[in-house]
């Protein structure tokens, strides 16, 4: 038994691009290492395009590695597994099912009693806050309360692990900063290992234990950082805090020299 | 809202009178007055004759659409699905699509004569395209926007398609329905035009072709208003059934 | 190169076993050979390519009326509510409606000449014009309007320099939607009297029901209803490739 939950050991994507006359191979990954301890909160950092979503998805198995391995508890991982959830930018929600709909739908392929499954959901959705809204439909809530309906959807199926596709982008920055706070509580409450992807740095030093810079092209990890804040984080005192400064100077430094060089290719 | 109304209804009388002074000026047979298209649709009724037409072309419409919404359902959601299947076929299908179906009517003749099959099948030239290309398109959009969740969550293909991918597409089947019942009107009344003359199209083909101008304009009446209902008929449903989605 | 090889060998199969049916039911089936045979038959004896350039010369007399008829009105409607208030009733039935089916009427009153024809086109496609450029012309206005207030544009300036450029992928996407309308409505016009054209071709292998000549001339019209919508495909492109996202509907 490893102490790590997850091993990605030098992973490597690259696909075929571009129209007949002009293909080439874009390398979306190229020798990506990281470990993740079990109840760890890592967040992957970066800018657009540079490869942190693509990594989320291989972690997930939606997208096939072309090279290395990924280890989750000591086995290599071959496709989507119950172990994982996926929580998407987007959403994605199915817009013709309720709350408790749309929380029922992974479980259904392994609770055949319906009631039992309604348990578990309804479980989810209180601890997401949403129990007053379980008949709704999708298009009925805010941005805010669709995503606590996708967070609940992925704790149903009892994950060891909740991969977060930028899940606050969509938001607007009050609610963002609202579902940041839930999201830890919902952490501390039920020891998951969160692997989450962000653009913002501000979030990631908010949120995480460690943080996994990326640079683009190809894409891999330039730079890994301690996040020197115990749980549970107050929105004013680590904001406040100077370490808090100092280490967003720092990784912002990092990201802007990489956006230069990439600028002058 | 209300000025917008009393315009409206004042264009629609001055047209009117325009249309009673041109035709004073005119032959009946060119143009009728308004009073005797009014008079000639309530003999039509009062004959009978207007429903037997729409009796027929309805019961040929009726089988064509079945036929169609069948066929048309079942090839989409498995063309969409099948990325295989649809690559190899989609060069047939795409170009009978863009083809002017009229020029279908010889081939149609020759296989299947001049009576009821070869009309359904007529109609299903123009109503079974629409709604297999509408559904097919559906299945490949939702896919990978829903199906991607499906996959995440270990739900096995065939569960995918019966609990996401055929509720996602619930909107495109309505709106390929709708598009195809449309066609299937135009394709009614070319029937009548060029196969045996008899339904509407064929009503409106003698008609015309015996000057009975004022008959024929409350004749191509009915079929404006049966356009009409279908239509915004079925967008109604369309808004019902589907409400997390905006009517395309 | 994978991409069109299914596509390539779905078609390659459906015409050998096209060919090998016909072989036995030639009279029922006609069979790629035979129809091959036919269209060059057509071609030198019954002056084909004279018939489908009739024909589409007719077309588009019709079709570009049609657009100069449908964008006008549509300007008309993005423009000036008064217009729309008044004409939208109108429209929306118009365009709802089997608009062939008045093709018998449309013979009483303009004979069985090209006018008769071009009629049939303008009627059935300007119509599909007028709702995409109105739509274009309320954006167009509702975006532009305090910009062209800002720097003093009015009148035939704006109308030059903003209404039409700003129209001009939803006019586009006007042109792509009717130009296979134009295109059947021709043949329906040429089939229904007679007139010279692919609709002639069409009424002849309807009466002779000869399988050969079926299948040629419904090749035919497959042919050129594919040529002109990807010449019209390919326009559209040009005429939009300023706008990021394609404009539907």
């Amino acid at each position: 038994m490893s102490t790590s939950k997850i091993e990605i050991d030098g992973v490597g994507k690259s696909y075929v691009s571009g129209k007949r006359r002009d293909r080439k191979v874009v390398n979306a990954l190229q020798g990506v290492n990281l470990t993740i301890a079990p109840g760890g909160f890592v967040s992957l950092l970066g800018p657009s395009g540079c490869g942190k979503t693509t990594l989320l998805k291989c972690l997930d198995g939606l997208i096939p590695i072309t090279d290395g391995e990924i280890r989750v508890g000591g086995k290599a991982i071959k496709g989507p597994g119950r172990d994982r959830a996926f929580v998407f930018q987007d959403f994605r929600l199915f817009p013709w099912r309720s709350v408790l709909g749309n929380v029922c739908f992974p479980l259904e392929t392994t609770v055949s009693s319906r009631a039992e499954r309604e348990t578990t959901a309804r479980k989810y959705i209180e601890m997401v806050g949403l129990s007053a809204f379980e008949k709704h439909h999708p298009h009925e809530l805010s941005g805010g309360m669709q995503q606590r309906v996708g967070i609940a959807r992925a704790l149903a199926v009892n994950p060891d692990i909740l991969l977060m596709d930028e899940p606050f982008g969509a938001l607007d920055a009050q609610t963002r900063e609202l579902m940041q706070v839930e999201l830890l509580r919902i952490w501390e409450l039920t020891g998951k290992t969160v692997v989450f992807v962000t653009h913002s740095v501000d979030e990631a030093i908010f949120l995480s234990q460690r943080i996994a810079v990326f640079s683009a092209r190809p894409g891999r990890i330039s730079a890994e950082f301690d996040v020197p804040f115990g749980y549970p984080r107050n929105e004013h005192t680590v904001r406040g805090d100077g370490r808090f400064v100092e280490l967003r100077h720092e990784i912002w430094g990092l990201l802007k020299g990489d956006q230069n060089s990439s600028f002058s290719e | 809202m209300v000025r917008d109304w009393l315009v409206r209804i004042a264009t629609f009388c001055a047209l009117l009178l325009v249309w009673q002074l041109v035709a004073q000026q005119m032959s009946a047979a060119i143009l009728p007055t308004p009073q005797r298209t009014v008079n000639a649709l309530i003999a039509l009724i009062e004959r009978g004759e207007l429903q037997t037409a729409w009796g027929q072309s309805a019961v040929q419409v009726a089988v064509a659409m079945v036929l169609s919404a069948l066929l048309g359902v079942g090839l989409g959601v498995l063309f969409g699905w099948y990325r295989k299947l649809d690559q190899l076929f989609s060069p047939l299908f795409g170009s009978l699509f863009l083809m002017p179906r009229v020029a279908l009517i010889p081939l149609i003749a020759l296989w299947f004569g001049l009576q009821d099959v070869a009309k359904v099948m007529l109609i299903m030239a123009f109503s079974f395209f629409e709604i297999f290309f509408t559904v097919r398109n559906g299945v490949k959009s939702v896919e990978s926007e829903y199906v991607d969740v499906a996959r995440a969550y270990c739900v096995p293909q065939g569960r995918t398609l019966r609990t996401v991918v055929m509720p996602a597409i619930r909107p495109y089947i309505i709106t390929g329905l709708r598009l195809g019942l449309v066609y299937a009107l135009v394709g009614v009344v070319l029937a009548g035009f060029f196969l045996e003359a008899n339904g509407i199209g064929g009503m409106i083909y003698d008609l015309g072709s015996n000057f009975r101008t004022a008959e024929l304009m409350a004749a191509l009446f009915s079929v404006m208003v049966v356009g009409l209902a279908v239509n915004l008929g079925l967008r109604q449903l369309e808004t019902r059934l589907t409400p997390w989605q905006v009517s395309r | 190169m994978n991409k069109y090889l299914l596509p390539a060998s779905g078609v390659a199969g459906f015409l050998i076993i096209w060919q090998i049916v016909g072989a036995f039911q030639g009279d029922f089936l006609s069979s790629p050979t035979r129809m091959v045979g036919e269209i060059v038959y057509l071609t030198t004896e019954g002056g084909l390519i004279g018939l489908v350039l009739i024909t589409l010369g007719t077309m588009l007399i019709g079709w570009v009326l049609s657009i100069v008829i449908g964008v006008f009105v549509g300007f008309l409607i993005g423009r000036y509510r008064i217009m729309s208030v008044i004409l939208e009733p109108y429209l929306i039935a118009k365009y709802s409606v089997p608009i062939i089916a008045l093709v018998p009427l449309l013979v009483i009153w303009f004979g069985i000449e090209e006018g008769f024809l071009i009629a049939t086109i303008i009627i059935a496609t300007a119509i599909m014009l007028v709702f995409p450029t109105a739509a274009g012309t309320k954006e167009t206005v509702r975006t532009y309007d305090q910009v062209a207030r800002a720097y003093s544009i009015s009148g035939w300036h704006f109308f030059i320099k903003i209404l039409l450029p700003g129209s001009l992928p939803f006019i586009a996407t006007g042109l792509r939607i009717s130009v296979q309308r134009a295109l059947m409505a021709v043949i329906v016009g040429e089939f229904l009297v007679g007139y010279n054209g692919l609709g002639t071709l069409l009424k002849d292998a309807r009466i002779r029901l000869d399988a050969d000549e079926v299948f040629a001339v419904a090749f035919i019209a497959l042919l050129v209803g594919a040529v002109l919508t990807g010449a019209v495909g390919y326009l559209d492109r040009r005429l939009s490739s300023w706008r990021p996202v394609a404009v539907t509907s």
